[in-house]
C-alpha cells in the first residue's frame, strides 16, 4: 500500500493475555515489567534482585527479593463493515482506507510482538475476507489487499450484532471500523455484547457535501436502503445538513462513551496518525 | 366537444405514468440520506419535475392521438326572420336603372343584389333563401344560416338575364319553400321586380292559402324606371292585371301584412331595404356553427414548455461525478 510507512501506535491500560514477549504490561511473574511485589528469597532464589531494604525491615529477618511481571502481548482485532454504505459509490476510497489502516495495523501488531486478526460483517459476519488471530505478516498483506477491492452488495450492517461470537475469548483490543448507520439501540446492544473487549471505534464518514455543487440540484441514492432522492443542495441546506452530521456524532460519542472508548472520527480520509495518537489519547 | 382522430395512441398515456414513479436518471451514492435533512422545498421540486415529465409525455402523446374539437352548432336567441327574395331574372332587369345616370350605368339586377347583400350583412342572424324567376322559377339557395352562400347566391344573380316574366311561379316557389320550414320565425317574403304580370286562379288560390297559412310578410320592391307606371295607379275601371298596381292590389287582398315599395333609383331600393329591416325585427332562434379546431398545437406547445421546465432542472443538476481517489501504485 502507499503508505508504506504507516504505523499504528497503540496502548491499552490493561494488562495483556499472552505471555509470548511483546511490549505489553502483563500479570505474569517474570522479568521486564514493572514491580509486582516482594518474595522470600526461599521462594524466589534470585540473588540479583535481593532488595536490601525490605530484607532489613523484615520483622522474620528473612532475605527479600523483589518480583517483577513479563512483558507480553495481546490480540489486536479489527472488525470492519463491509455493507454497501461503506462503498455508496463505484468510485469511493472509503475501502481503500480501511484497507491501508488494517496493513498498519498488522505491521504494528507485528513489531510489538501481538497477534493481529481481521473479521468482515455486513447482514452477518462474513467468511471473507477474514483473518484468523496470528502473527503471520504475509497473510494481512493479501487480505488488506482484498478488502481494498472489495465491492460490497448488501445492506445491512445486523451482523455487528454477532460479532463477539467470532472474536477471541480473551479480552483483546477491537479496531470497530464502520459507518454505525445502525440504529442506537442496536449499536448499544451490539457494544454490550462487545464489553469484554477494548473496543475502539473508528467511525468512517463520508464527506459526500464535498462533492456537490453550491447551489443546484442532486440526486441521491441512499446506499444502504436504496432510497432515492432529489435535493435542492444551497448554502442553508449544507447548513442544516452540517447540523445534523454533528447531532450524529453527539450522539454516536455518549453512545461509544457509555461503553469504553470514544470514537474516532475519519471524515473522508482516514489519517492513520492521527488515529494512533487517538488511541493513545482515550 | 373534444375528440381524437386516433384515439388508440391513448393506449401510450399509461406509460405517461412512469415518471410519476421515479427518474431514471442515475443518481449519486450516499452513505445514509439520513445526513440530509428532510426538506420540503426539495421534495415539492421533485414532485413538480415528475409531474412536468408526465405531463410533456401525456401532452405528446395527446397531441399525436389528434385531439381536436368537433364542429358544433349553438342554438342561440337573436331577432331576425326567415327571408325568402324572389328576384325577378327576366330581360328587362338588364336595363340600367336609373335613367338619370349620374352614377355608373348600374342595372337593376346589380343595384338590387347590391343593396340585398348590404341589407343581409346588417341582419346577421336572418335565415335566408334565394328564388329566381323568368320563364319558370329558379331554385337559387334554399333556406339556410350560411351567410357566404347566400351572399354568393346574391352576387351570381348579377349573371346575363334569362327570359320572360312568371310572376306566380316565383312567388309560388317562393311561398312554398316556407312549407318545408318549421321554425317559429316571422316569415318574410320579399319579392323584387321591375313589372307585374298575370298570375293564374290557381296559382293565386295557392299563394292566398299559403300566405294566410304560413302568416307570411309580404313586401314588394317594385324597381320602376322613369317611364314605367306607379304602383299607386288609379286602376279603377281597367282590368290589366299586368300593372305593379294591380299586383300590389292583389298583395293587399291576400290578409297578410304587406307594403309596397317603389323605387326610382338605388337610393330609393336602400331606403325601401332599411324601411324592410325595421320592420322585421322579431325575436329569432338561430343556429350558430363553430368549425372544428386542431388542439394538438397546443399540447404540442405544452409538452414544448414542460420540458423546457425540465431541461432548465437538468441543467441544474449538475452531474458532477465524484473524482475517484488516486490509485495506489
Amino acid at each position: 500500500m502507499s503508505e508504506a510507512a504507516a504505523w499504528l501506535d497503540y496502548r491499552v491500560r490493561w494488562p495483556g493475555t499472552e505471555a509470548h514477549p511483546g511490549r505489553h504490561a502483563t500479570r505474569y511473574a517474570g522479568a521486564g515489567g514493572a514491580l509486582a511485589g516482594f518474595r522470600p528469597f526461599w521462594q524466589l532464589p534470585d540473588a540479583r534482585h535481593v532488595d536490601v531494604r525490605r530484607s532489613v525491615l523484615d520483622p522474620f529477618g528473612q532475605v527479600m527479593v523483589r518480583q517483577a511481571t513479563s512483558r507480553g502481548s495481546l490480540t489486536l482485532m479489527m472488525a470492519v463493515d463491509l455493507s454497501c454504505s461503506m462503498r455508496p459509490q463505484p468510485g469511493s476510497g472509503l475501502l481503500r482506507e480501511v484497507a491501508a489502516l488494517a496493513e498498519a495495523a498488522a505491521r504494528s501488531a507485528h513489531k510489538a510482538g501481538d497477534r493481529f486478526g481481521l473479521v468482515t460483517f455486513d447482514a452477518g459476519v462474513r467468511g471473507e475476507p477474514r483473518l484468523a488471530p496470528g502473527r503471520a505478516r504475509f497473510r494481512a498483506t493479501e487480505v488488506a489487499a482484498q478488502l481494498a477491492a472489495w465491492a460490497p452488495e448488501t445492506r445491512s450492517a445486523a451482523g455487528l450484532l454477532s460479532l463477539s461470537d467470532y472474536l477471541p475469548e480473551r479480552r483483546c483490543l477491537l479496531l470497530l471500523v464502520s459507518d454505525f448507520w445502525i440504529e442506537l439501540p442496536a449499536l448499544e446492544a451490539a457494544l454490550a455484547a462487545l464489553a469484554r473487549h477494548d473496543v475502539a471505534p473508528v467511525v468512517i464518514e463520508e464527506d459526500a457535501m464535498a462533492t456537490w455543487p453550491v447551489r443546484g440540484l442532486v440526486r441521491l441514492e441512499d446506499a444502504e436502503t436504496g432510497r432515492r432522492r432529489l435535493v435542492w443542495v444551497r448554502p442553508g441546506l449544507r447548513a442544516r445538513a452540517e447540523a445534523a452530521a454533528e447531532a450524529r456524532r453527539v450522539a454516536l460519542r455518549t453512545v461509544f462513551g457509555r461503553h469504553g472508548r470514544a470514537p474516532f472520527f475519519a471524515r473522508g480520509a482516514l489519517d492513520i496518525a492521527a488515529l494512533g495518537r487517538h488511541l493513545l489519547e482515550s | 366537444m373534444l375528440a381524437f382522430d386516433r384515439p388508440w395512441l391513448l393506449v401510450l398515456l399509461l406509460p405517461c405514468l412512469l415518471p410519476l414513479l421515479g427518474s431514471g436518471a442515475t443518481p449519486r451514492g450516499i452513505a445514509s440520506l439520513s445526513l440530509v435533512p428532510r426538506d420540503f422545498l426539495s421534495d415539492a421540486i421533485d414532485g413538480l419535475l415528475r409531474l412536468l415529465m408526465a405531463a410533456s409525455m401525456a401532452a405528446i402523446v395527446v397531441g399525436l392521438a389528434g385531439l381536436h374539437r368537433e364542429r358544433t352548432s349553438v342554438v342561440r336567441t337573436g331577432t331576425g326572420a326567415h327571408v325568402v327574395i324572389v328576384l325577378d331574372r327576366s330581360l328587362s332587369m338588364a336595363e340600367p336603372f336609373a335613367r338619370t345616370g349620374e352614377v355608373a350605368h348600374e342595372s337593376k339586377t346589380a343595384a338590387a343584389s347590391r343593396l340585398l347583400r348590404a341589407f343581409l350583412v346588417e341582419r346577421p342572424h336572418d335565415v335566408v333563401g334565394v328564388v329566381g324567376f323568368s320563364t319558370e322559377p329558379i331554385s337559387v339557395m334554399p333556406l339556410t344560416e350560411h351567410r357566404d352562400a347566400v351572399a354568393a347566391a346574391l352576387a351570381a344573380m348579377r349573371r346575363p338575364p334569362l327570359a320572360n316574366t312568371n310572376i306566380g311561379g316565383g312567388l309560388a316557389y317562393g311561398m312554398s319553400m316556407f312549407a318545408r320550414d318549421d321554425a317559429a320565425a316571422t316569415r318574410v317574403l320579399l319579392f323584387v321586380s321591375d313589372g307585374a304580370g298575370i298570375i293564374g286562379d290557381e296559382t293565386q288560390n295557392y299563394l292566398r292559402v299559403e300566405a294566410q297559412r304560413q302568416r307570411v310578410h309580404i313586401y314588394y320592391l317594385y324597381l320602376r324606371a322613369g317611364d314605367d307606371p306607379p304602383l299607386d295607379e288609379d286602376m279603377t275601371g281597367r282590368d290589366d292585371s299586368t300593372q305593379p298596381a294591380a299586383l300590389d292590389a292583389f298583395f293587399r287582398t291576400l290578409g297578410v301584412p304587406y307594403r309596397g315599395f317603389e323605387a326610382l333609383d338605388p337610393g330609393a331600393v336602400a331606403a325601401a331595404v332599411a324601411e324592410i329591416a325595421r320592420l322585421e325585427n322579431q325575436p329569432l332562434q338561430y343556429r350558430e356553427f363553430q368549425k372544428r379546431r386542431d388542439e394538438d398545437g397546443a399540447c404540442f406547445a405544452m409538452a414544448a414548455v414542460c420540458l423546457g421546465a425540465f431541461l432548465l432542472a437538468r441543467l441544474a443538476e449538475r452531474a458532477g461525478k465524484m473524482q475517484p481517489s488516486p490509485q495506489p501504485p
